[in-house]
């Protein structure tokens, strides 16, 4: 948050719409994280994990990603949602709202959730991070450069990774045909 | 971020207009519900049962193919904005067969999902 | 400009991994061209031992190849034959496994060919987007392995916790990656140690550390990242869990030993290190040999008994010193390939005759097969850990390593004599269950129309392979031994 109010104040932008998106984008992904983990019917639960991708979204738009930010709503909130919703609607409880997101471990992991939360957040205040004046807008073709040159071997591993997860979905998901 | 500006302002149009559409018939419309007007409108035949009923788990490989290809769909999107920038930083024949391995192995995938039947519906 | 001449000859140090990607590919489309799923077993065999052959020639690079992303050098030569070879028993251990769905073979095959080239490039990653890639490679690919059996409902369960803990770990352990991103502004572990060069211990890299430790801590089935073990070794298919217990676990601590030997050593963060990791591995050891006791299926206990294998090999790391961590480290992993490797055979063979792999199952092995069940028996003295088994020299080598670091008078010395003692604690409550079996093997007797044991060629030859090099990392420790110090990392 201080790198992007930071980066703000140079920027041609007034601090204060920057940080009325920001809050937008934030708020989006907190409410949408909390109603994601806590409310009761999981399809509601998927909508609201949308938003917090949304949410996410906005913020890779306001790091100047405009790529990621396309990204994340084509692949995310347009492809990932769209399963996750799928798979809500295969379940057989489907019909039956009621599917309490807590058990008895509930105190201990809010808990633990809260001392983590504290830790990471103690770190990431105190840590002195090197802040850039304007986030760097990488354009695409320089993405596309990237990933022939130095990120070459990643890229063609990413190829065998997504032919895996087919053959995966394939072996997992694909009902038998009935005449065999 | 100031370019954004407009996208912003157009998004704010488009809530005002929606949100404002049913907000006005909700209070200044009548009202009269019969239980006829009540029932969901499925194209004027009656609901046969819940709509929150199981789906086949064939929209479920569906999604997963799709967003397979969502994702090697953006890959070659980027690298077609690259083609398109005049100074190239490889070698034509090494740009070649990247990408050659890339999609070969991705065509491989394809491949195997069309065998399996997996794009056919029954 | 980069010439393709250039990478042409960086491609000559992925010739392994090449040969297993190339193999997977072709094994995954020859299936669906000829559709006979028994011939692409000498295939899935070939591959494997073809890259087997490949890792072992001393083909090795000092320098970082494909622009910083790997680093195929000694060590990770070393994961990868390790890696073809535990896949190659792995593939004998499938021919004769009953359960799997016989139209899936291919596939089969071809993903467990394919992680096995994930486990190679794991181990030679220097960057952490492909530490990242080929950590989600290798997961991706067991979650399928493990939920194969499609028509069982313990597979279907095992796969998904398998995959909920990963995507938990592995979400954390990214975010332990964004740390140390963040704070070095690069993702080459060797630019990232040079940030932290002169900044000493921060408490950002602690923490990063402690989120990456997450990831590759349920890669090898550390405490409190252990909980998918017991039920996912017991769902998955026989060599599955069996790969995973052995393949999935050495890349885990391949690349573990990697991160922490070329990030972090150059911090003042040696205390801390020691007791975070010291008791982790304390409880790993503890946790799994305790829960292991009360275990009746055979594959449960021998995942919780992995779970305390893992304790173990973490004991090495407390020392941090190259000298004796990674030798320790690498000798007890070669040593634990072949011991639990060779135990899962059993299971196999018992599972085929009946149907289960309960410890009740086992009664009587002595009458019925006395080949199977001595096999056995060695097996589970070198997984607790007596002499002159390999799994002794493993165990001894963790155990000298922790005294040698008290003697040299290490940082925090009198704590590494308080793990060494657990350790001590630790063998003798894993040799009760263990002999738990044996009593069930030797003193028991057969029910009644309990099958002779039929043990067919491929398991035949993956049981004597086990047994031999059991037998001979115990026996001649001190080619091995010079072999793996050979194959260290270079110390900084």
């Amino acid at each position: 948050m201080d790198e992007i109010l930071a980066k703000s104040a140079q920027s041609s932008a007034p601090a204060l719409w920057v940080g009325a998106a920001f809050a937008v984008s934030f708020g989006l992904v907190v409410a949408g994280s909390l109603g994601a983990a806590l409310l009761k019917n999981l399809l509601h639960a998927v909508l609201f994990l949308a938003l917090a991708l949304l949410g996410v979204a906005g913020l890779f738009l306001m790091l100047s990603s405009t790529f990621l930010f396309v990204v994340q709503i084509l692949v995310y909130v347009g492809g990932v949602v769209i399963l996750l919703i799928f798979g809500v609607m295969l379940t057989s409880k489907m019909a039956q709202p009621d599917i309490p997101p807590r058990n008895r471990q509930t105190l201990a992991a809010a808990l633990l959730a809260l001392l983590l939360f504290c830790a990471t957040a103690y770190v990431l205040t105190t840590h002195p991070w090197m802040v850039s004046a304007e986030p760097p807008a990488v354009p695409v073709a320089e993405i596309g450069v990237g990933l022939l040159q130095k990120y070459v071997l990643p890229f063609e591993i990413v190829s065998v990774v997504l032919l895996v997860a087919m053959v995966g979905a394939i072996v997992l998901a694909r009902r038998e045909p009935e005449s065999k | 971020m100031a370019e954004y500006l407009g996208v912003v302002i157009f998004l704010a149009l488009v809530g005002i207009v929606a949100g404002g559409g049913l907000l006005v018939s909700n209070l200044f419309g009548p009202r009269n519900p019969t239980p006829e007007k009540l029932i969901p409108y499925e194209c004027g035949v009656d609901p046969v049962g819940s709509a929150k009923e199981r789906h086949p788990v064939k929209f479920y490989l569906v999604a997963i193919l799709f967003l397979l290809f969502d994702i090697e769909f953006l890959f070659l999107v980027i690298l077609a904005i690259m083609f398109a920038s005049p100074q190239l930083p490889l070698t034509r024949g090494l740009l070649f067969f990247e990408l050659l391995a890339f999609l070969s192995i991705l065509g491989a995938g394809f491949f195997y999902i069309w065998r399996k039947g997996a794009l056919e519906w029954d | 400009m980069v010439g393709a001449s250039e990478l042409w000859q960086q491609m000559r140090y992925l010739m392994p991994e090449g040969l297993l990607l190339c193999a997977g590919l072709v094994i995954l489309l020859f299936d669906l061209v000829v559709k006979k799923g028994r011939s692409l077993y000498p295939l899935a065999m070939l591959a494997t031992a073809g890259a087997a052959a490949l890792a072992l020639l001393p083909l090795e690079s000092s320098e970082p190849l494909f622009f910083g992303m790997i680093q195929s050098d000694a060590f990770a030569r070393y994961f990868k034959v390790f890696s073809a070879l535990a896949g190659f028993l792995v593939v004998l251990m499938s021919m004769d496994y009953k359960p799997l769905p016989a139209r899936f073979v291919g596939e089969y095959l071809g993903i467990l060919v394919l992680a096995l080239a994930a486990i190679m490039l794991l181990a030679e990653s220097t960057n952490l987007l492909m530490i990242f890639l080929s950590l989600e490679f290798l997961s991706l690919s067991s979650y399928i392995l493990v939920g194969f059996l499609r028509n069982d409902k313990k597979s279907k369960e095992a796969s998904l916790k398998y995959f909920l803990f990963g995507a938990m770990c592995t979400a954390v352990m990214l975010y332990g990656f964004a740390l140390l991103y963040g704070a070095s502004g690069s993702l080459d572990l060797p630019a990232i140690k040079a940030a932290f060069a002169n900044r000493q211990n921060t408490p950002l890299t602690c923490l990063a550390m402690l989120f990456i430790l997450a990831g590759f801590g349920f890669k090898v089935a550390m405490v409190p990242f252990h909980a998918w073990v017991p039920d996912a070794y017991e769902g998955a298919p026989t060599p599955i869990t069996a790969f995973l217990s052995v393949g999935s676990k050495a890349g885990g601590f391949a690349v573990l030993l990697r991160v922490f030997f070329t990030v972090f050593p150059g911090l003042d963060y040696h205390p801390y290190w020691l007791a975070v990791v010291g008791v982790l591995a304390v409880f790993t050891m503890t946790v799994g040999n305790v829960i292991a006791c009360s275990q009746d299926n055979l594959k449960r206990l021998l995942g919780y008994s992995s779970i305390a294998q893992a304790g173990y090999v973490l004991l090495g790391f407390v020392v941090m010193d190259g000298r004796f961590t990674q030798p320790a480290v690498m000798i007890y992993l070669l040593a634990y390939l072949f011991m639990n490797l060779g135990a899962f055979v059993v299971v196999i063979v018992i599972a085929n005759t009946t149907g289960q792999e309960e410890i009740d199952d086992l009664a009587g092995l002595s009458e019925r097969s006395p080949l199977l069940a001595w096999s056995m028996f060695i097996f589970l003295l070198s997984l607790a850990g007596v002499p002159p088994l390999g799994g002794w020299i493993g165990k001894y080598y963790i155990f000298a390593t922790l005294v040698k670091g008290y003697l040299e008078g290490l940082s925090g010395g009198n704590l590494m004599l308080w793990f060494a003692v657990a350790l001590a604690v630790n063998s003798v409550i894993a040799a009760y269950y263990y002999f738990r079996i044996v009593k069930a093997m030797f003193f028991e007797h057969a029910r009644e129309r309990m099958a002779r044991p039929v043990v067919g060629g491929p398991l035949l030859t993956a049981l004597y392979v086990s047994l031999i090099l059991t037998f001979a990392v115990g026996l001649w420790p001190q080619p091995f031994l010079n072999w793996v110090s050979r194959m260290a990392l270079p110390l900084l």
